[in-house]
Formats: structure tokens, sequence, C-alpha cells
């Protein structure tokens, strides 16, 4: 499957590319377009039955973005004037704005799904490396790269202390507990930050100066562009005919 | 005539609270020499290292190989908690890391990768992910991290610390296996006899003793004073004999 194969399939940098392309025209539709909506959930099912992913696990994973977008979104159907709706004699609700919230929440999710889907089928590393080859400035992949390890050794971290905590009858009752879960976070930031010099230090031992080595000097290929430019048309056609 | 490995004069250094932790430390060690600094918890022995390495500045003269020690010098320092020092996804990038920043070209690198994974016996863990190896492949890994940008002098601090019998072991036949000038931080005499002729005692920031290692093992009330030990003492010793 071309968007599965690590070697002989896309490029990461391609499959980036193309997720931001559909998150593109996902965003630019308007809400009462159901059949475009129709044919995104349904590419996106198609490709990840290709790919052997579970649908339910991206469809889990993609919502959880939804009580984010929603609650952002949820004053809309209050405040949005136009035609309203009555629902029971005592609540008036903004047509316009039900559409628009209904927009918000199709949108977040489809493009939550998307990128749940490049997630799920591109391995960490060559995410990185696909950044590289699309040109993104070095010292921001940099940065997500070292973002990432480092948030396993946060993780570890707090994994240790947590345990050190139960070990001394920690349950971690919210309100009894607020002070001594002040004193962990306290302590995790801590130990992290001393963590963190230490990584630091065995990278300058080993000539760190500032640039992660080895950045890919892979470019996208014939097969990446050929995707990424029959998938313009398509999203096109998508977007003003659905 | 070629510059010792290691030469220090009155190098003196304290923390930033102000805790002396190096007194004037005297030290010269041959190209080719395997040294053991022992000592208390305390003595200032990782604080040496550190300096040595770079990563600190102390007060006095230090020269590693006739040079000022800068960070990615021709020392290579192995931590004592070996997992601050594999920071990338899988032990490939993470041996990688060193020959990448020395400006090597891809084929280089990865048969300087192989040479110090098979040095080390970790043919075969190249895509493994650091945190799945146990303690001892962890620190053969960040051994092999450090060999592989081909250092002249190899500095381990408590390289023995945590590992059971074999790994130990394992990581013995390692360290003896390097060619250059060896610097073993350790409390473990046992061990650190094993892959050292010289043993310098380190206790409160100053050099109480330097010699042959196996004439100051023999100094019991030597060993004794400055929180050492070496010889079997255990209950059950009389019945594993």
């Amino acid at each position: 499957m071309i968007w599965e194969e690590r070697e002989q399939g896309l490029d990461a940098g391609a499959k980036i590319l193309l997720t931001m392309l559909f998150a593109l025209a996902v965003v630019s539709t308007p809400p009462a377009s159901l059949a475009a909506f129709a044919a995104y959930g349904g590419t996106l099912a198609w490709i990840s039955a290709l790919c052997g992913v579970s649908f339910r696990g991206m469809f889990f994973k993609a919502a959880a973005v939804l009580p984010f977008s929603c609650v952002a979104a949820l004053w809309l159907p209050f405040a949005k004037g136009g035609e309203s709706i009555e629902i029971g004699g005592i609540l008036a609700l903004s047509r316009p704005g039900l559409w628009i919230f209904a927009g918000v929440a199709m949108k977040s999710f489809t493009c939550a799904a998307a990128l749940s889907l490049l997630m799920i089928t591109t391995p960490f590393e060559r995410l990185t490396a696909g950044l590289y080859s699309l040109r993104c400035p070095a010292i921001i992949v940099d940065m997500l790269a070292m973002t990432h390890r480092f948030l396993y050794l946060l993780a570890d971290e707090g994994r240790a202390l947590l345990r050190a905590a139960r070990s001394r009858g920690y349950r971690g009752r919210w309100l009894k507990d607020a002070l001594l879960i002040g004193r962990l976070i306290g302590s995790l930031f801590m130990r992290s930050l001393e963590r963190a010099e230490r990584v630091a230090d065995a990278m300058r031992l080993r000539g760190f100066e500032g640039e992660m080595p080895g950045h890919s000097k892979r470019s996208l290929g014939v097969l990446d562009w050929c995707a990424v430019l029959a998938a313009i048309p398509a999203l096109i056609a998508v977007r003003l005919w659905l | 005539m070629t510059a010792p490995a290691i030469e220090i004069r009155g190098l003196a250094y304290a923390y930033p609270d102000g805790t002396s932790a190096l007194k004037g430390v005297d030290l010269t060690i041959e190209n080719g020499e395997a040294v053991c600094l022992a000592g208390p918890n305390g003595a200032g022995k990782s604080t040496l290292l550190n300096i040595l390495a770079g990563l600190v500045i102390g007060k006095g003269t230090t020269l590693v190989e006739g040079l000022t020690p800068k960070a990615n010098s021709s020392l290579g320092l192995v931590f004592q908690h070996s997992e601050d020092q594999l920071f990338c996804a899988t032990v490939y990038e993470d041996v990688a890391f060193g020959p990448r920043n020395q400006g090597l070209r891809d084929e280089e690198i990865a048969e300087r990768v192989q040479q110090a994974l098979a040095a080390t016996g970790l043919t075969g863990y190249e895509t493994r992910g650091a945190h799945r190896l146990s303690g001892g492949e962890m620190k053969r890994a960040a051994i092999a991290a450090v060999l592989a940008s081909a250092p002249g002098i190899l500095a381990l601090d408590e390289p023995w610390a945590g590992l059971d019998a074999r790994g130990a072991a394992a990581l013995t036949e390692v360290v003896w296996g390097f060619d250059g000038t060896r610097i073993v931080s350790s409390h473990d005499l046992y061990r650190a006899a094993e892959v050292c002729d010289r043993l310098v005692i380190l206790d409160k920031g100053v050099v109480v003793a330097d010699g042959p290692m196996g004439e100051l093992l023999s100094d019991g009330d030597l060993l004794n004073k400055h929180g050492l030990e070496f010889g079997l003492r255990c209950r059950f010793c009389q019945l594993s004999r």
C-alpha cells in the first residue's frame, strides 16, 4: 500500500503535505456540504482499511479533540443571530449558529482523524525526516524531535515519583492530596530539569553544537510529487461539486 | 616527546554553593595506562572526571593529551547513569550521534557503529529503543556510543554500579578490550583490579594514595581509612569455599 509502505511507498514529507492539503480542503468546506464531509470520511476509512489501521482506534483518537473544539464553539448557537429554533418553548437556538457549531465539530474531528492516520502509519523519526525533506527549518524540527524524546524522560521521572509516593500510601485523592500533588509536580519539574542537563552534557560530549546531525538529505521523489499533484484536483473537485 | 594522556596540577573546584569538591589535585596519567580512581562517596571522583571531560572548569592546570579539556575532546566519558547518555530513538542512532557530529560520511558512520556495537557485544541491537534495554545492555550501549567517536581515553564513572554478576562481567570484558588509556572511577575494587594496573585514592578532594594496584590493595588499613575494602568478608564465605 502506497500510504503504508515505508521504503517503497510515499516519503513521510509527501504524506505530511497530503495531510495538510486534506486539512485545508476540510476547513474550507461549508458546514452544509454534508456530501463533501462524507467523501472525506470515506477517503480516511478507505486508506485506514488498506493500511490495516483500526478505524475504531482512529475514531476514538480523533474524538479526543471534540471536547476542546466543541467547548470553544459552544456559545455560537446562543449568541449568533438569524433564524432561531425553539426547543421545548424555553430555549431558542440560532440556526446559523448551530450550523457553524456542527461545522467546527465535523472539521476538527475530520482533521484530527487525518492526523491520527498519519501518526499511526508513520513512525515519529520518519515524520521528522519528512519535515526535513519538506525543507522545514532545522531548528524547528530539532526542537520537535528533542521535545518528543524529552516527553519520554519526563514520563519516566513522573512514574518514578508516583511509585515512590504510592509506596508510602498515596492514593491520588485529589482534594485531600492536593498539596502533595503540587509538591510532586514541583519535584518532577526539578528532576526533569536536572535530567535534561545531564542529557545535554552527554550530547555536548559527543560533539553536539546546537544542530542535530544526520539531517535527511532526501527530497520528494517522482512518486511523491505525482501523489501530491493528483490529490490537488481530487480535493478541489470534492470541495466544489459535493 | 608526546604529552601524557592526563596532566593535572593544583586542580581545585568548588560547587556554586561554595562546597569544595577538589582541593589541589596533582595527577599524571601516561598514555596507555589503566587507572582506577577510588574513594568514598563525595571524594570528588565524578567531579574530576567531569573536569577532564570539559563539562566543568576547575582552577589549576588540567591538560588532556596536552590540551585544555573541552566537551568534544579525545576523552570519552561514560556516565554513571547511562540512561542519560542514550537520548535517540534507536541504539543505532545513539551510537551514530558522535560520528555524525564529527562530520563523517555515511559509510564511515555505519562502519564505526558496527565496530562499536561489536566491541560491546551489541550487534543486532541496532533497531532497539534504549528504554527497552536492560541495565547491563544500556551501560554497554552507552559505552558503544562513546567508543564510536574513537576516543583516545576512555573514562567510566562507576561502570559496575547496579549491574548483576553477568552484566558486570560483560562490561569488564568491554573495558578490558579498549586499547587506549582507561580511567575507571569505582568503589568496586574487585572489578577494577581486573582492568586497572594503578590505583589512585581520592578522599575529601585530595589524592591520598597513588601506586600499583596490587601494592595498595594489600594495605587494608589504608583502604579502611578511606572507606574502601578489598577481601572477602561475609557470613557464608566459609560455606562457599
